[in-house]
């Protein structure tokens, strides 16, 4: 019997021993086609779908090494089903191949004459196409070109792209790399991209993608469209292009909210374009505003949906996706595959963090007991105000400032949901309170006065944490928060826990009252904060305020 | 009658003149029943084995048994059972007058060597009797052989008495030498039967000259007879001489070979037969548990809707057909019934309970055993016929399942080690088998079983594996009555009445082609236990109360929740014994959290302990449901031999009903003594394990009470049955009119 790191499970998912001597290799062997989906300590779990399988024949994988690999790695019998069924999803990428005629413009082709019957048959797919050519080649209108991929995949023949991109607007983008070098994966992920055309890249949390950003607009050379998250975003981006590259501040426009700036490099945030004014997209000109060359999507398993539709429409121009990860709470992946373009760049969570670009952390749950008074109110309130009345507890307070006393010598960021909850904890803490109204250059500067000392604890609310930069922050107390979707809790926590310039670690608490809602919301966070692979813990409250090591 | 028709090239006629068909000068080998007399009570034997229909009930005497041996309905049974070759000779011996010798025979059939087996394949099963010299066949044969025998159509002699001048080699010459174009494909589609052509336009006045079609033409020529408005037959006469020196198609009486066409490591075959056995085991396992949980209901016609086959596929993680394949084979194994109720559900049995907790080679054994006899046909679920057809439906049942499934596990077995098989030739080589089943049917069921033995474990990358030679030896439709005697007998049930079979021959197949079972497991901070390998049925069978299965396969993947905790202390499982069970199994350390969630637990329910007593492996989980049926044990596949001591029984009451003067062997000094109920069955039990005679006191249905002399052979269902020596045949007895029993005199062993 073969003794490997893997077992392939009937139910399609990969169990990898990460204590075993192989584990390394077999995880870099299986991470193309496979993904990850949860990384406690002892056994990591991949999971291989089709779509995993179409991205990996769109980086160059065939079935066979796909199967070498599984049978390679497997300590037991791979499930035979298994096998014949990854080399019937790989065979189907690829069969249909969208293409550039000389005469007729975008065509679709296929050498198996029943697929290509059996996607024309299918009503989505009729009022796509034009004329039939011949047996293998139909006609395509231009504009249909990402509809048509779209529903192609839904059916299960993705189609392969080759009819290649617009150059758009030159426009001279170089990297500067004073003081800083591109670092080898950040290179690879940007290449890879670049022959790949289209396509989406990969990175943890903290291991630098606006930077593949800068680089693959380094290659492209020509004017680019970047969609962002919010304002705080499109703010750092321009920073970060600014320090790395050649641009300078009169390239980069910024179109939000409160500007509406079309430069060569233009940052819009993704609530702009969604903005509906009389029930029309206000802001969609944008992607015809200029000839554009690129175009970046940040965070794409954010992407709202109407900005999937908008893709739909520019499929000749190249577009670069960057996410932590594919995982769509929607489940619209697929979307992401058939639109922006298959994956094209994935970095192994655990040799990034073996290489020291991302924080090891540690999360500690802190739990307080309600007094008896609040038991009562908690045990007979109404369903809806329960969660408040449990996380919002004054009890927490003594805590938390234990807590911020215990780290003295660290950056400490409190975070929660309630407005009256953070201005009473920014009282007793003497810390500034950063919330939804707090003005965008009140927070700036705040936030600059964070990250360099000046300021040692903030205070900052659900809305204004989001997708904020503060490296230098240590230490997280989360108070409150309910548990939303699992990318967003990722996305706060990786922000916080970005690696630190001396290599310590991070530590994340979470203060919760037991027997409540609050700390069913804590298991869930528990879980996965567990499966990331973070040591977690749960103590005590009167430990913490017994000044106990914990 | 021959799927492999060799066409006949009219230019090379038969040099020698055609032998006619009513000639004949054999000895006569007598009537039948003499011919039974004759025979030795090991060719007896033989008979009976081979046509279990004799014996139900035993015939009162030879001349009963040679009454009953002749039926169509038996000799139909007998040619059903029979190679193609065997067949066709058996279809020529129908068109021959009797008696008829073997030379003669052999005459017609171009001296073809196998000839020999063919006649004493027939003689043994009775179809045929006498010597070299002269043979009959039964009267029955004739019809049950109609309308065509070796593909001959009707003798046209009588209405039209010119055939016999078309029926001559010359004549024959002549009219094909002037034949239009077409004619040898007209008669290559009649001359190896059937012997009939339907032809759209067909003008029944034509002539020669007149004639447009070659179909017309060979009718004007009296080679082809109208037999109808559009149907034209090959007359027998006309077929005799143009079969020339063979009467049967080259090569019938070979068996077809089945061509290799991929050779593979016979240990990564068992390795894949292996994983594949273990995924089957608990694919089973997951979906009765589901299935005891949230039931399906039982159609009308009794199968099991659409709708539920497919969540069971959705369960299993797999498609339709495998969905379909695990609810009929354990259907077939016992572990799955329809209840009683009003509106009746599909529920696992309680011998489920107690088949969950064997050994992993043991449940595959169970599964594997039943698949083997089962007479269901999963791949036919979804097929339409008149309505489609539903899982579990009685649509889905084929008697023929388990003889096609014998046959082509034998031929399978005779392969070299780790040879692929084409499929098509094993369709050829079944068909070739068993010529008289619809051969479409057989190619499915072929098809469908090479597809079934991969999944159940039984083939590996498309090979047999150990595990199905094992099978393939067991072959179970036709065991010998001997093993028949010892399985009845093995098949002990369990204290609760419940029977799980485990055939010893396939637990020791799979054993060593499933890898390790591991008792340990790794426990993680994400509150999931992984068991990294196939776990020990106990370590499993705990982790299942503690937690809800989330990934299976070679390895499984547990969770805990507050739920599944929750329903363990429920179920009297105190935090000592779950923290005492993970560490003691778990090679990891116990993650806090989960010490935490326990704790939480303990704390809102209280720990408190409901019982004592140990708990019961084999009763199902609080609000899972079970089946109320009583399963009673599977009846022999039909078609098998009647066990060993009913078979010498027979033909002891056979033989002494030839001679009633045998001595009837004398009554021991001993008077039966008083038996109590309680051990009437065992006392039974020993007497036939030790082969002895005995009396009974027995009260006949007029009320008289009298000592009854007897050799036991079985007790079921409260019956003796037994080989009575006073009446000299085998008759039962009610138990409960024995009232006392002595044994009384040894017997010799019987043959």
């Amino acid at each position: 019997m073969n003794d490997g790191p893997l077992i392939v499970q009937s139910d399609r998912t990969l169990l990898l021993e990460i204590d075993h001597e192989l584990a390394q290799e077999a995880r870099r062997s299986i991470a193309p086609f496979a993904e990850l989906e949860r990384s406690p300590e002892h056994v990591h779990t991949y999971r291989i779908t089709p779509l995993g399988l179409w991205n990996a024949r769109a980086a160059g994988l065939d079935a066979e090494s796909v199967v070498d690999t599984l049978l390679k790695y497997s300590r037991y019998a791979v499930p035979h089903s298994l096998l014949v069924d990854v080399a019937e999803q790989m065979d189907r990428y690829g069969r249909l191949k969208l293409e550039k005629d000389p005469v007729h413009g975008l065509t679709l082709h296929c050498a198996d004459l029943p697929v290509l019957e059996e996607v024309l048959k299918s009503k989505r797919i009729q009022p796509l196409v034009g004329k039939r050519l011949d047996d293998e080649t139909v006609v395509v209108h231009p504009s249909e070109r990402g509809q048509l991929k779209q529903q192609l995949l839904k059916l299960g023949w993705p189609a392969e792209d080759f009819a290649g991109y617009v150059d758009g607007e030159a426009h001279e983008i170089e990297l500067v790399q004073n003081g800083w070098e591109l670092r080898n994966y950040q290179e690879m992920a940007a290449e890879s991209f670049w022959h790949g055309g289209s396509g989406v890249v990969v990175l943890p949390c903290g291991a630098g993608k606006t930077i593949v950003g800068a680089a693959a607009m380094s290659l492209a050379k020509a004017t680019t469209l970047i969609l962002v998250t919010n304002t705080v975003s499109a703010r750092q981006w321009k920073s970060e292009l600014l320090k790395r590259t050649t641009l300078t501040e009169e390239e980069i426009g910024e179109y939000s909210g409160s500007k509406k700036e079309v430069r060569p490099v233009t940052i819009a945030t993704y609530q702009v374009l969604t903005t509906k004014k009389q029930g029309n997209y206000a802001h969609l000109e944008l992607f015809d505003a200029k000839d554009w060359g690129l175009i970046i999507y940040d965070e794409v398993h954010l992407l709202p949906a109407p900005v999937f539709r908008f893709t739909a429409d520019i499929q000749a121009r190249r577009r670069l996706g960057l996410t932590a990860t594919l995982v769509r709470e929607d489940g619209r992946e697929d979307d992401v595959f058939s639109l922006i373009g298959p994956k094209r760049f994935d970095s192994p969570w655990k040799d990034m963090a073996d290489q020291g670009w991302i924080a090891p952390a540690d999360c500690v749950e802190v739990r307080v007991t309600l007094p008896e008074h609040e038991r009562l109110i908690y045990a007979t309130a109404e369903k809806e105000d329960k969660y408040r009345l449990a996380a919002a507890t004054t009890t927490k307070n003594p805590v938390v400032e234990r807590l911020v006393a215990k780290h003295s010598d660290d950056r400490v960021l409190v975070i929660g949901q309630y407005l009256d909850q953070l201005a009473e904890l920014g009282q007793h803490l003497g810390a500034p309170v950063v919330d939804g109204s707090t003005p965008i250059k009140e927070r700036e500067k705040l936030f600059e006065r964070f990250r360099n000392g000046d300021l040692r604890v903030l205070v900052v609310s659900k809305v204004a944490n989001f997708s904020l930069d503060l490296p230098e922050a240590g230490v997280a107390i989360q108070v409150s928060g309910s548990f939303g979707s699992r990318q967003e809790e990722a996305q706060r926590l990786g922000r916080v826990l970005r690696p630190k310039a001396d290599k310590r670690t991070a530590r994340f608490y979470a203060v919760v009252s037991r027997d409540t809602l609050d700390a069913d919301f804590a298991a869930n966070r528990q879980r996965f904060l567990a499966e990331q692979g973070y040591a977690y813990r749960i103590v005590d409250a009167d430990d913490v305020l017994e000044g106990k090591d914990v | 009658m021959t799927p492999n028709a060799i066409p006949i090239k009219i230019g090379q006629m038969p040099t020698k003149t055609p032998p006619k068909p009513r000639k004949v000068k054999a000895d006569d080998p007598g009537a039948l029943v003499d011919w039974f007399k004759s025979q030795d009570d090991d060719r007896l034997r033989d008979l009976l084995v081979h046509r279990p229909d004799l014996v139900h009930p035993v015939p009162a005497d030879m001349a009963k048994l040679a009454a009953r041996a002749a039926t169509n309905s038996s000799i139909t049974r007998v040619l059903d059972q029979l190679d193609a070759w065997v067949v066709a000779v058996a279809e020529v011996i129908a068109c021959l007058d009797e008696p008829f010798g073997k030379k003669e025979l052999a005459v017609l059939l171009n001296n073809d060597p196998e000839l020999d087996r063919a006649l004493s394949v027939l003689k043994a099963r009775g179809v045929i009797w006498g010597t070299d010299k002269g043979m009959r066949a039964v009267p029955v044969l004739k019809e049950v052989v109609a309308p065509h025998p070796a593909g001959f159509g009707p003798c046209f002699i009588e209405e039209r008495p010119d055939l016999t001048a078309v029926a001559s080699k010359e004549r024959i010459k002549q009219i094909f030498d002037k034949a239009p174009k077409g004619v040898d494909d007209v008669i290559d589609k009649v001359l190896w039967g059937p012997p009939v052509l339907v032809v759209d336009k067909l003008n029944r006045e034509a002539t020669t000259s007149s004639a447009k079609t070659p179909y017309e033409y060979l009718m004007a020529q009296g080679v082809l007879i109208a037999t109808g408005r559009h149907e034209l037959t090959l007359p027998r006469e006309v077929a005799f001489v143009l079969r020339g020196e063979n009467l049967l198609p080259e090569g019938l009486s070979t068996l077809p070979e089945v061509s290799i066409k991929n050779t593979r490591d016979a240990q990564a075959v068992d390795k894949a037969a292996g994983g594949a056995g273990l995924h089957f085991v608990q694919m089973m396992e997951e979906l009765l548990d589901i299935w005891g949980e949230t039931p399906p209901a039982v159609l009308r016609n009794g199968g099991l809707a659409q709708r539920d086959l497919t969540l069971a596929s959705r369960i299993c993680d797999e498609d339709e057909n495998i969905a379909a394949l695990l609810a009929e084979t354990a259907l077939a194994a016992g572990l799955l019934a329809a209840d009683e109720s009003n509106e009746p559900l599909w529920l696992p049995t309680p011998a489920f309970d107690l088949w969950r907790t064997r050994t992993v080679q043991e449940r595959w054994a169970t599964l594997a055993e039943a698949w083997l006899t089962s007479t269901r046909v999963p791949s036919l679920v979804g097929k339409n016929e008149q309505v489609r057809i539903n899982a579990l439906s009685p649509e889905v049942d084929k008697p023929l399942a388990p003889e096609i499934k014998s046959i082509l596990l034998k031929a399978l077995v005779s392969l070299p080690l780790g040879a692929e098989p084409n499929e098509d030739d094993l369709v050829k080589h079944v068909n070739w088998q068993r010529p008289r089943r619809e051969a479409e049917l057989v190619e499915l069921l072929v098809r469908s079983f090479m597809q079934e033995a991969n999944l159940i474990g039984a083939r590996g990358l498309g090979v047999l594996a150990t595990t199905g030679r094992a099978l393939g030896e067991m072959r179970y439709t036709m065991p010998s009555p001997e093993a028949r005697t010892a399985a009845a007998r093995s098949a002990v049930a369990d204290p609760k009445g419940h029977v799980i079979k485990t055939d010893p021959l396939l637990v020791e197949a799979i054993a060593p082609l499933l890898p390790e079972a591991i008792d340990h497991f790794l426990l993680q901070a994400d509150l999931t236990a992984v068991i990294p390998g196939p776990p020990e049925s106990h370590v499993a069978a705990e982790l299942r109360l503690l937690g809800y299965q989330e990934s299976r396969g070679a390895a499984q993947v547990y969770r805990f929740t507050e739920s599944s905790l929750k329903r363990a202390l429920e179920r009297g499982k105190s935090k000592d014994d779950i923290m005492a069970f993970f560490t003691k199994y778990s090679s990891t350390e116990i993650p806090q959290p989960l010490e935490y969630l326990l704790n939480d637990l303990v704390r809102q329910l209280g720990d408190v302990k409901i019982t004592d007593d140990p708990i019961d492996d084999t009763e199902p989980a609080p609000g899972e449901k079970r089946s109320t049926v009583k399963l009673r044990p599977r009846p022999a596949p039909e078609g098998s031999p009647p066990d060993a001591p009913l078979l010498i029984s027979a033909i002891k009451a056979l033989r002494l009903s030839e001679n009633p003067k045998a001595k009837i062997p004398e009554n021991g000094s001993n008077p039966p003594e008083p038996m109590p109920a309680s051990e009437l069955v065992s006392f039974l039990s020993k007497a036939i394990d030790e082969n002895q005679s005995i009396t009974i006191s027995y009260a006949e249905g007029d009320g008289t009470v009298k000592d009854r002399f007897t050799d036991p052979i079985r007790v079921q269902g409260g019956l003796l049955t037994g080989f009575d020596h006073t009446e000299t045949r085998i008759r039962d007895y009610a138990l409960s009119r024995i009232s006392a029993t002595v044994i009384t005199k040894a017997k010799k062993n019987g043959k």
